[in-house]
């Protein structure tokens, strides 16, 4: 389960830019996670619960917001939703698409005092 | 109470060492394979037959990622060249500390190909870069077809898919077409190889590849 090493990662994170801050305690963190992104929300709520416990993160609301995943294709000049993780264009049908969004992994804001 | 605007990457520490291990590997002039796969694929099989192929001609050094064991190492090494075990200790995948502390095990002096073999899984490695110039995934043939589809994070990433033991296919009820337009579909850049380790198909296509992707990223 490797979202159990993306949350120690992110409540280092969390941690140092606590101390950066000066708060003592945090009360709530939101994370933006891509669909994308290989990182499932529930399980890394469930790690965070346990690895949080004994810091100054202990018991804040841990809010991950999903960020659905979206290509664009060059030819048609149409942004879409990526389906099964499959970037084919609704329109034209080609392959050859930028994903736009869906990769996001990151810490967006925190709150304490 | 403050409210703090964060915004930043969560794999960022992961992201710095991967940097870092990235310019080592670049002044080393090493030309970089993550290799992944499911467990079973067969792809130490893989390996062994691409080094035995190329080690005179290029100089290779591994770094095999495994839970626990030794074993896939003493294969490798009984072809001479480097090599640097990484036991995860259960963690599903290999990251930029543990590459770090491998490099550091490795003469790479004159060293022209590292290939880096993933923990068997074919979900966890794909998220964690590795300063990689060329993804490689094996898809084993007893595997099903559906795993593209199911995992496809990985296949997306990779420069090329290998799918391993295709002398199997009459026994298995993989469905080939399916899986190359699954493959098209996700990630229609990636170069399909064809191989079995028993009748030694696709092997000299793939060591010629990879040939010219090294002489590319690094001419004499
Ligand atoms: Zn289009």
């Amino acid at each position: 389960m490797h979202e159990a090493a993306i949350v120690e990662s992110a409540l280092e994170l969390i941690l140092a830019k606590a101390e950066e801050h000066h708060l003592t305690k945090i009360k709530r963190i939101t994370a933006k996670v891509g669909e994308l992104s290989g990182a499932l929300p529930d399980a890394m709520q469930f790690v965070f619960q346990n690895a949080s416990q004994g810091t100054i993160a202990e018991g804040s609301d841990f809010i991950i917001e999903q960020v659905e995943a979206t290509a664009s294709c060059g030819s048609c000049d149409i942004t879409f939703p990526i389906r099964f993780y499959h970037p084919v264009c609704p329109s034209c049908g080609g392959l050859d698409n930028q994903v736009l969004t869906g990769y996001e992994l990151y810490i967006d804001t925190m709150e304490g005092d | 109470m403050s409210s703090i605007k964060v915004v930043t990457n969560i794999l960022k520490v992961n992201d710095e060492l991967t940097q870092q291990n990235k310019k080592l590997m670049n002044e080393k002039g090493l030309y970089v394979i993550n290799l992944m796969s499911s467990p079973g694929s067969g792809k130490t099989s893989i390996l062994e037959k691409v080094i035995a192929k190329l080690k005179d001609e290029v100089k290779i050094a591994v770094i095999e990622g495994d839970l626990y064991t030794t074993k896939d190492a003493e294969r490798i090494e009984a072809h001479g060249v480097q090599v640097v075990q990484i036991n995860t200790e259960g963690g599903c995948h290999l990251d930029g500390q543990m590459i770090r502390n491998a490099l550091s095990h490795l003469n790479l002096d004159g060293t022209n190909l590292l290939i880096i073999e993933n923990v068997g899984n074919l979900i966890c490695p794909a998220s964690f870069e590795l300063g990689e110039d060329l993804i490689i995934t094996v898809l084993s043939t007893t595997e099903g077809n559906d795993k593209p589809q199911k995992y496809p994070r990985m296949f997306e990433k990779s420069g090329i898919v290998i799918l391993n033991k295709v002398d199997l296919v009459p026994y298995t009820n993989f469905n080939k077409d399916e899986f190359h337009k699954d493959i098209q579909e996700i990630n229609p850049k990636a170069k399909i190889i064809e191989t079995s380790c028993v009748t030694g198909q696709g092997i000299d296509e793939l060591c010629s590849l990879l040939k010219e992707k090294i002489s590319i990223s690094n001419p004499v």
